[in-house]
């Protein structure tokens, strides 16, 4: 068995990764797959944990987080393509209309 | 006198009703009328039955037979409510009374008016606003009913609007009682602020309060109040430096100057000095004459004036300033001589309501028949052609003048005979009863002046040889109306006992000289008007000069229009607007001003990129957690 500290690694580095990814991206699907990550890290922690004091309902909760991240991904989808009928891309500069 | 505790007493629901119903009618006879054009012509028979409804719950007030206020919490120490005693039913009993049948007239005379809902709708706020006024129990709504009566007197003076006289007369009538309306509210801020002291802590700044607590105030106090709600008075009543109002005032419809005259606008300031009657008492003594003489030298002054006036309703109106002098005198000399005489001046006032109502209907009537034609020397000989209303304007003709046995006869003589009893023991009153004894002398001089020209001679146009009577709704009223000018006299000394009782003796050769006075005057206007042996336009040529100061209004209109306003007025204006638009408008600006700039550099924080606002959420989750832990609370 490998021990917890090493999966709660893993799992930070997976966050510090998606959450440089969201601050610093500029495309659209860029930005969903960061959030994967991030969603992804919190989802094997939670695992990680789980496993370590022997109760499966960790394991479920995980398993529904994975439902919500998948609609939530289809609605990231949807948003772009919505964003890009109107302006032709989906870049997070066209998103910039949200100010003074 | 009591206080009621409950709003649920059938006295306080009664007195709230009075004034509530014709308040009430205003937006539904406005909204109904506009929206349904068939609605329009029954509009002054709903006006009408909601002032015979406020008449019947007037007697039934007066029927109850007691006095009692009725308070309740408004803001700091001003309590709204009803303040009912023998004063204030009697004018409510008279507004609403008069008031209902000036309301039945003008269904005849207003009858083609395409605007007559608005019309009936503004008559209805105009008496409810009245009879308001005469129940407040607080300085404070009275001031709101005062200045409803006053908003009400501008729609309906500017009723014609499209004729440019209306329009300017309606100005005119609102700005010159406004001066009046700065002066009341002056005044009542003086009233209050010296009775603030005296008054104990929590006790409401009521009417009845005011009358509890006068006679403990300092005296300078209450006599600069007491003068400054005189200016008031004098504003809305028409006297001698604010009377400019009323003669231009005729431009409205014949019925609204009926209602101005009779029961409603000019009444309220008497009705304001009889109600805080003894602030005047109890004030150091120039106050009172202060008053005696307005009302004393306006009552001759408007004499003067009705007699060099041809339009019908003019005259008319200077007699109403002439009366409403007498009936401000005779507070005054109660006030000068420290006596109770507020019956007599009320008495006097219905008195006067009647008759006056009467005048104005009667002269609406010969309007309405001779198609709107004011101008006297274009009447004559209409006493053959409408009997009916003519000898109804002769009754009221000789109540105007007090002739026995009409009502005028016991209500101004009684006046005039006061002012001579209390000459007697005060000198100062002494001019005042001399220039009452001219004014009395002046009114039967012009009054019957018109008569005269108006019910002999020939007709001197083609509309006044085809004159004939008004339909029956215009007649009622004024038979009604002449039956009380005649017959009101028997209930002189009830009258004087439910008010509050002053008796006196005279000499008969006093009491009787005002009779003959009327008498002489009549003669001398027979023989210039009735007959022709003296020649009017001779006698004014051959008296030029008077004439001319007389016939341009003692050049006061000059005065205030052509030098106080034009000259001063606008001149302040033009400061006052330079103040308003730099320093006022400026400071308010500046505010704004100041936030946009401020908004301009704080706005870029919003860049509208998502990720820089992530940043932000982080960089603040990542501060609270260490704030936290440094707080040990995680």
């Amino acid at each position: 068995m490998i021990p917890l500290i090493y999966v709660l690694t893993v799992s930070l580095m997976m966050f510090t990764v998606g959450l440089y990814g969201i601050l610093t991206v500029k495309g659209g699907i860029r930005l969903l797959i960061s959030i994967e990550i991030l969603v992804n890290s919190a989802n094997l922690n939670i695992v990680a944990w789980a496993v370590n004091i022997a109760d499966s309902s960790g394991i479920m909760f995980v398993l529904l987080s994975i439902a919500i991240a998948a609609a939530e991904a289809a609605i990231g989808f949807a948003i772009f393509v919505a964003l890009y009928r109107q302006t032709k891309g989906i870049g997070l500069k066209s998103l910039m209309d949200l100010r003074w | 006198m009591y206080q009621v505790e409950e709003f649920l007493n059938p006295g306080v629901l009664a007195a709230v009703l009075i004034f509530l119903i014709p308040i009430i009618l205003f937006p539904i006879i406005l909204l109904l009328g506009k929206k349904f054009e068939k609605f329009r012509r029954y509009s002054g028979i709903l006006a009408t039955s909601g002032i015979f409804i406020s008449f019947l719950l007037s007697y039934y007030l007066y029927s109850l037979n007691e006095s009692f206020y009725y308070q309740n919490g408004w803001f700091y120490n001003f309590t709204w409510g009803v303040f009912v005693d023998p004063l204030s039913i009697a004018m409510a009993m008279m507004v609403s009374g008069v008031s209902f049948l000036i309301h039945m007239f003008a269904i005849g005379y207003m009858g083609k008016d395409p605007n007559r809902h608005v019309y009936f709708a503004e008559t209805s706020l105009f008496t409810g606003g009245m009879l308001g006024l005469v129940l407040s129990s607080n300085m404070v709504m009275f001031f709101l009913f005062w200045e409803l009566v006053g908003l009400c007197s501008y729609l309906l003076i500017g009723f014609w609007w499209f004729k440019p006289n209306a329009a300017s007369a309606a100005k005119k009538a609102f700005i010159v009682t406004r001066v009046g309306d700065v002066l009341l509210i002056l005044g009542l801020a003086v009233l209050y602020w010296s009775l603030l002291p005296v008054i104990k802590t929590g006790d409401p700044l009521s009417i009845y309060n005011i009358l509890k607590y006068a006679n403990i105030v300092p005296k300078d106090q209450l006599a600069l109040a007491g003068a400054l709600v005189l200016g008031g008075a004098a504003g809305k009543s028409a006297q001698f430096p604010l009377h400019v109002w009323i003669p231009d005032a005729m431009e409205g419809p014949t019925t609204v100057s009926a209602l101005i005259h009779a029961a409603t606008m000019v009444t309220a300031g008497i009705y304001l000095v009889a109600r805080i009657y003894p602030v005047y008492l109890y004030a150091a003594p120039w106050a009172g004459y202060l008053v005696l003489y307005v009302g004393a030298f306006t009552a001759f002054l408007a004499g003067t004036m009705g007699l060099v006036m041809n339009d019908i309703k003019r005259i008319l109106a200077y007699s109403t300033i002439s009366q409403l002098g007498y009936m401000l005198s005779a507070l005054g000399l109660g006030i000068v001589a420290s006596q109770y005489t507020i019956s007599i001046s009320i008495y006097h006032l219905i008195v006067h309501a009647f008759l006056k109502a009467l005048l104005f209907l009667t002269a609406g009537a010969i309007l309405y028949s001779l198609l709107d034609i004011r101008d006297i020397r274009k009447m004559g000989g209409l006493w053959k052609r409408m009997p009916i209303t003519i000898t109804a304007m002769l009754i009221g003709a000789l109540t105007l003048v007090g002739f026995p046995p009409t009502a005028g006869y016991f209500s101004k003589d009684e006046i005039i005979s006061l002012s001579y009893y209390f000459s007697e023991q005060n000198p100062g009153i002494y001019y005042a009863w001399i220039l009452l004894l001219i004014g009395a002398f002046l009114t039967t001089l012009y009054t019957f002046r018109m008569f005269f020209i108006v019910a002999l001679g020939k007709p001197k146009s083609y509309a006044a040889e085809n004159a004939k009577d008004p339909p029956w709704v215009m007649l009622a009223p004024i038979v009604i109306l002449s039956i009380f000018s005649l017959i009101y006299g028997i209930f002189q000394e009830g009258f004087y006992k439910y008010i509050g009782n002053f008796e006196f003796t005279l000499p008969l050769y006093i009491e009787i000289l005002p009779f003959i006075l009327v008498l002489f005057g009549i003669y001398i206007a027979w023989l210039f008007y009735g007959s022709s042996r003296f020649s009017a336009q001779n006698f004014a040529r051959k008296s030029g000069f008077a004439y001319r100061i007389v016939k341009a209004k003692y050049y006061l209109d000059y005065l205030y229009t052509n030098i106080i306003a034009d000259r001063l007025i606008v001149y302040l204006s033009y400061v006052v607007a330079l103040f308003d638009r730099y320093i006022v408008d400026g400071f308010v600006n500046g505010i704004g001003k100041s936030f946009n700039y401020l908004a301009s550099i704080t706005r870029r924080l919003q860049t509208g990129i998502v990720q820089n606002y992530a940043t932000f959420v982080i960089i603040g989750l990542i501060v609270f957690l260490i704030l936290g832990k440094i707080m040990g609370v995680i």
